[in-house]
């Protein structure tokens, strides 16, 4: 697994981060905006190919992706005696959203290609399967904020379906003067840093970062003596079918995302340990994310929302998260859900509000979108030979 | 997994649905409209004839939706309609992959107009989530009640295979009993000047696919083609789909009937079509009807779809510059079609192919 975020350059700064239970929300500078929002940046990364101004999601997907590569002690031989893959999330990295561009051909009728070329040429999963020299099957998905999660739940599928051997998965995302403006136009972001579940929440922060995870077949883990401590065990995605940009009210999408992971998984609800939720910050998401957890897992079940650490990273979010959740399972405990401290009366579940040791070998991850898109992670502690 | 095509939604420059994609097939080529660029050229495109898109059938729920979600509503209801699948199926188990080259990129750029005409905190909220690069699926997903998965692809190269790929995978694996999986792609007036400054237009307006040119001439073009892909056959099934993926190129097995190029003027370089060219099947090539579209993948399989299920050969239009010895199409004529392979090359030696049979 790798990650980066404004919580660490990589999975240990993350640690320490989430033990030291430490939120740095900011106020951004990586470009020009009168919007005084908070957001968290991430910091101390550097990408092994520099690929210059405006394409900082690459940077950050090359980033953790090194270090997914050095955790599952993948050679670059080994990589390319094998059927790879390459599956990613992003939302801003697949808009041609170059505002300079933009401005120049409205202005003058002209305009430099060089952000064209270097949008053509900068598909994040084809570039980032260039970036370490592989000749992959190559797919960037760009389902708005899960898309992260639903590029991890590509990945296994074409492990399952015989394509792959390993598969590159999860998603990236930078900080943008678009999606800033964007989402400050919907009413959804908080002026303050966000409290997802809590009873005085009021939107949502950006974030930025790549979470990226090894998927491995079994049988080629094994021929390497390669024993996995985790394993993805199941997978849920389902449509709301309602609006563009509000859940469905019934949840009605993420019911059928958590019931179908469970169900590929082949266990019940009483078997997840925690829930690592969406968990915006927003009114509407939390409202009916807690419900529908609480409708599956019961009003007791542990779960938080590392936005308060992180923002919302949005096409990055779903791989941050699941790589959260592997290591929250891998190390035994969770952090606090950074933001809640004051019940909603209405929301049926109750974040973790301090550092808790876990009980129990699965967790899930959830990742609401745009569009309806809910997908549910659903992942496991490997038991001794059968990753 | 071998899945169906058992419907088929289209919406191109030749017009809305199947009979005007048979028609347009049969007429050959027709030579592309006219736009002007901001320095005073010409640029020859073939955009979707005027009201393709207008439809009230649906009421308010397209009202809002952007020029690409409205091409994507329409080709994917279409081919819901045409599989004629009986009614009162589990939405919950119908699945949805839409797949674009560039995405929504009318609507970013006019979200960015609006940033730069009212500033950051005066934009509209409705331009912004319509610019987000999944609300054409998501319009589709709504419109037609789709309650499973829900995927969007935007890559300029192989988007719709992954689609394809993916949607074979929702069957294979029962997740799916029927899925959507179609592309769409538009022209605007920054996508007409960005192809006036990195393509180049034919003075004639003609492509030439079967030139393999270093240097090809390109027109642009946009639609949406969707398919209703189940894992049985329906009466009316267009094709079966036997292969899809993306790889180094290599010659199918059992040479198809019909090798049909997507050779549009896109690649820098199309030279590379000369060796699927010389694979010794009956060649055709679609794109002098579609126009180039990196994302025209599911237009080139709408056409090979109905060959195989009509049991006919359109002719290749405008074939003045295919090598004596090559096997081409040259009039729609009924052909007894078995398979049917698509080839696209990927300008890093790569090819996405699709390899359909028929489905009887």
């Amino acid at each position: 697994m790798g990650a980066v975020s404004s919580s660490g350059a990589n999975t240990a700064e993350t640690l320490v981060s989430f033990r030291a239970a430490r939120s740095l929300p900011v106020r951004q500078t990586l470009f020009e905006s009168p919007l005084d929002l908070p957001v968290f940046e991430a910091t101390g990364f550097a990408a092994a190919h520099p690929y210059g101004d405006g394409v900082r999601t690459l940077e950050l997907a090359s980033h953790a992706v090194r270090e997914a590569l050095a955790d599952a002690a993948l050679e670059p031989d080994l990589l390319a005696r094998a059927r790879v893959g390459v599956c990613l999330g992003t939302t801003v990295a697949s808009q041609l959203n170059d505002l300079a561009f933009y401005r120049s051909f409205k202005t003058t009728g002209s305009a430099s290609m060089t952000p064209v070329m270097r949008y053509l040429k900068g598909n994040l999963a084809e570039a980032i399967a260039a970036d370490i020299g592989i000749r992959a099957i190559t797919a960037t998905l760009t389902n708005a904020c899960s898309s992260g999660a639903d590029a991890i739940a590509l990945g296994a599928q074409w492990i399952d379906a015989g394509l792959c051997d390993i598969v590159l998965a999860g998603g990236a995302d930078e900080l943008n003067r678009v999606p800033l403006c964007g989402f400050h136009a919907l009413g959804l972001s908080s002026p303050l840093p966000c409290l997802p579940f809590d009873r005085h929440r009021n939107g949502l922060n950006l974030g930025e970062g790549a979470g990226i995870v090894v998927l491995e077949s079994p049988a080629h883990a094994r021929s390497r003596g390669r024993k996995p401590g985790l394993a993805l065990c199941g997978h849920g995605t389902a449509c709301d079918a309602h609006h563009l940009t509000a859940p469905h009210p019934g949840g009605r999408g993420l019911l059928a995302a958590l019931r179908i992971s469970l169900d590929l998984a082949g266990l019940r609800p009483g078997d997840i340990a925690f829930v690592n939720a969406h968990g915006t910050g927003t009114r509407d998401n939390d409202l009916i994310e807690g419900t529908a957890l609480a409708a599956v897992f019961g009003p007791s079940l542990a779960v938080l929302s590392t936005k308060g650490f992180t923002g919302h990273a949005l096409g990055a979010s779903g791989g941050l998260e699941a790589v959260f959740t592997g290591l929250a399972l891998r190390e035994g405990w969770l952090p606090p859900s950074i933001g809640f401290t004051e019940q909603d009366e209405r929301i049926p579940v109750t974040p973790l509000r301090e550092h808790t040791k876990i009980h129990g070998r699965y967790a899930i991850s959830t990742s609401l979108a745009f569009g309806g898109n809910n997908t549910a992670l659903l992942i496991g502690l490997a038991r001794e030979g059968t990753p | 997994m071998m899945p169906f095509l058992n419907g088929l939604g289209i919406v191109a420059t030749t017009g809305r649905g199947v009979d005007f994609l048979r028609s347009s097939l049969q007429a050959g080529w027709h030579p592309p409209s006219t736009v002007a660029l901001p320095d005073g050229r010409d640029l020859p495109v073939y955009p979707l004839p005027p009201g393709a898109l207008d439809d009230k059938s649906f009421g308010r729920k397209i009202r809002r939706a952007d020029r690409l979600a409205k091409m994507a509503v329409l080709s994917a209801a279409d081919a819901l309609h045409d599989a004629r699948l009986p009614s009162g199926l589990d939405r919950r188990r119908i699945g949805l992959v839409l797949s674009s080259a560039f995405g929504s990129h009318a609507t970013t750029f006019e979200f960015l107009d609006e940033i730069l005409t009212y500033g950051d905190g005066g934009v509209s909220p409705t331009v912004f989530s319509h610019s987000v690069q999944n609300a054409a699926a998501a319009y589709a997903a709504s419109v037609l009640d789709i309650q499973g998965p829900v995927v969007t692809f935007t890559q300029v190269h192989f988007a719709f295979h992954h689609a394809l790929v993916l949607a074979r995978q929702w069957l294979a694996s029962g997740r799916c009993d029927h899925v959507l999986v179609g592309g769409a792609d538009e022209l605007g007036s920054v996508m007409h000047f960005i192809c006036g400054s990195i393509l180049r237009a034919p003075e004639d307006g003609r492509l030439r696919p079967f030139a393999f040119a270093k240097d090809p001439v390109s027109v642009p073009g946009e639609g949406s083609a969707f398919f209703l892909l189940s894992g049985t056959p329906q009466p009316g099934s267009y094709a079966r789909v036997e292969g899809v993926g993306t790889a180094p190129w290599v010659a199918p097995t059992t040479p198809p009937a019909l090798h049909l190029l997507e050779a549009d003027g896109t690649l820098a370089d199309e030279s590379g079509y000369r060796v699927p060219a010389a694979s010794g099947a009956r060649l055709a090539a679609c794109s002098p009807i579609f126009g180039s579209m990196t994302g025209g993948t599911p237009l080139h399989l709408a056409a090979a779809a109905l060959m195989l299920k009509e049991q006919v050969c359109f002719a290749t239009p405008l074939a003045d510059n295919v090598p004596e010895d090559f096997s081409l199409c040259r009039a729609a004529a009924p052909h007894s079609l078995a398979a049917v392979h698509l080839t696209r090359l990927h300008c890093n030696g790569a090819a996405g192919c699709i390899h359909l049979t028929n489905p009887s």
